[in-house]
């Protein structure tokens, strides 16, 4: 929700991107969606081969090739624990997708941080 | 609003309040790389809509025109369809399918025939063809023996079309994939026919308001030496066979022949032939 909202204040052209990894999921992220965001468009991608990166650094390049000149800014959430063995409990999907666009032009990422607490 | 990219399917939902066509297109074009046959957008799950927010599909309707992309839409609420129509261009140029299987049906037959032609043979020379066109009607049979003879004869190749009719009230574009369907398997057993006689061709399947503006425009961009029409069934309503025959005695400037099938004659217990 932070990212969310830090990345409504800078741009109207918002999407947000959700990777299906377990499609029992989906329904859930739908609902919960509409009721509590709503106004930016959720674009849901399936993943054949469950992999969270390809599917993300896809439809960026897709969207870069349709609008070459435009700068894309990547936000990306970021977990922070606060005891280090509780990464080991997260799935930080932050870092793949940081290392998977860094080489990329006209992609500008940030990452914006959520604490565990 | 969401937009979900499963199965091959661009699936719409929750509430189109503003111009999203570009979040829409991005998915659209990720689709098209792994569905070469085309994507549908399927609206089933779209709760709202306003004004703004309708524009998404004026904005997808040029794309589909300035690209030529296979882009189909299917399941439009009513509700939703309601307030689409209140953007002017839309109500008469966008094509919207029945159903997610309508449209799919629709892109198959549109790939087999992609650009509405399917070349068969080298590219028609000008002045060394005859266009036959088939109607889907009883005379079609007798149509084609008789094309296969005269390409035979003058050493001609043969290009096959099939127009696709629309009412008027329908976009151009619009999925009629029993007519598409019945138009293809008809070209391919011409096809198969011509190949068998080792003729050359080229089929042609095109979409008209009327059977002779069909045949005419193609007969127009063509420079064949001949067009044989299989004329339509009877249909008094229409004036068919007539309509077709009059209008292309008139219009078509190179040899014409028009082919009827032979006239039912009434059984005496009442049945027809």
């Amino acid at each position: 929700m932070q990212a969310l909202e830090y990345v409504k204040a800078f741009s109207k052209d918002v999407r947000a991107l959700h990777v299906v990894i377990n499609p029992d999921t989906v329904e859930a992220m739908k609902r919960e969606w509409g009721q509590y965001v709503g106004d930016i468009p959720l674009v849901i991608l399936e993943s054949p081969y469950r992999s969270l990166v390809e599917p993300i650094v896809e439809y960026i390049e897709a969207a870069i090739e349709e609008k070459p000149d435009r700068m894309l800014t990547v936000v990306v959430p970021q977990a922070v624990p606060k005891y280090w063995w509780q990464s080991t409990l997260h799935n930080n999907s932050a870092e793949p997708i940081r290392r998977a666009l860094a080489a990329k032009r006209n992609i500008v990422i940030t990452n914006v941080r959520y604490f565990l607490n | 609003m969401i937009v979900e990219s499963i199965n091959g399917i661009i699936k719409l939902s929750g509430d189109l309040t503003s111009n999203q066509w570009e979040t829409i297109r991005t998915a659209a074009n990720l689709l098209r790389r792994q569905h070469r046959k085309g994507v549908v957008v399927d609206c089933s799950g779209l709760e709202t809509v306003t004004h703004e927010g309708a524009h998404t599909f004026l904005d997808m309707l040029l794309y589909i025109e300035a690209q030529n992309a296979r882009i189909i839409v299917a399941n439009v609420p009513p509700h939703i369809a309601e307030e689409i129509r209140h953007v002017p261009e839309v109500r008469s140029r966008l094509a919207i399918a029945n159903s997610v299987e309508e449209a799919r049906k629709s892109l198959t037959v549109q790939q087999s025939f992609s650009g509405e032609t399917k070349r068969e043979s080298a590219t028609l020379k000008p002045a060394s063809h005859l266009i036959v066109a088939l109607c889907g009607g009883r005379a079609d049979r007798f149509a084609l023996p008789i094309a296969a003879a005269m390409a035979q004869m003058r050493q001609l190749s043969v290009l096959v079309l099939y127009p696709i009719i629309l009412q008027r009230s329908l976009p151009m574009t619009t999925p009629m994939p029993d007519q598409e369907e019945a138009a293809q398997e008809s070209l391919k057993t011409a096809g198969d026919f011509l190949k068998s006689r080792s003729i050359q061709y080229e089929l042609v399947m095109k979409r008209g308001r009327e059977l002779y503006a069909a045949i005419e425009e193609v007969s127009a961009a063509q420079q064949e030496r001949l067009v044989i029409v299989s004329l339509p069934d009877q249909d008094q309503r229409k004036r068919e066979p007539q309509a077709t025959a009059d209008h292309l005695l008139s219009s078509v400037h190179s040899e014409l022949v028009l082919v009827r099938s032979p006239l039912e004659e009434p059984q005496p217990n009442g049945k027809h032939a």
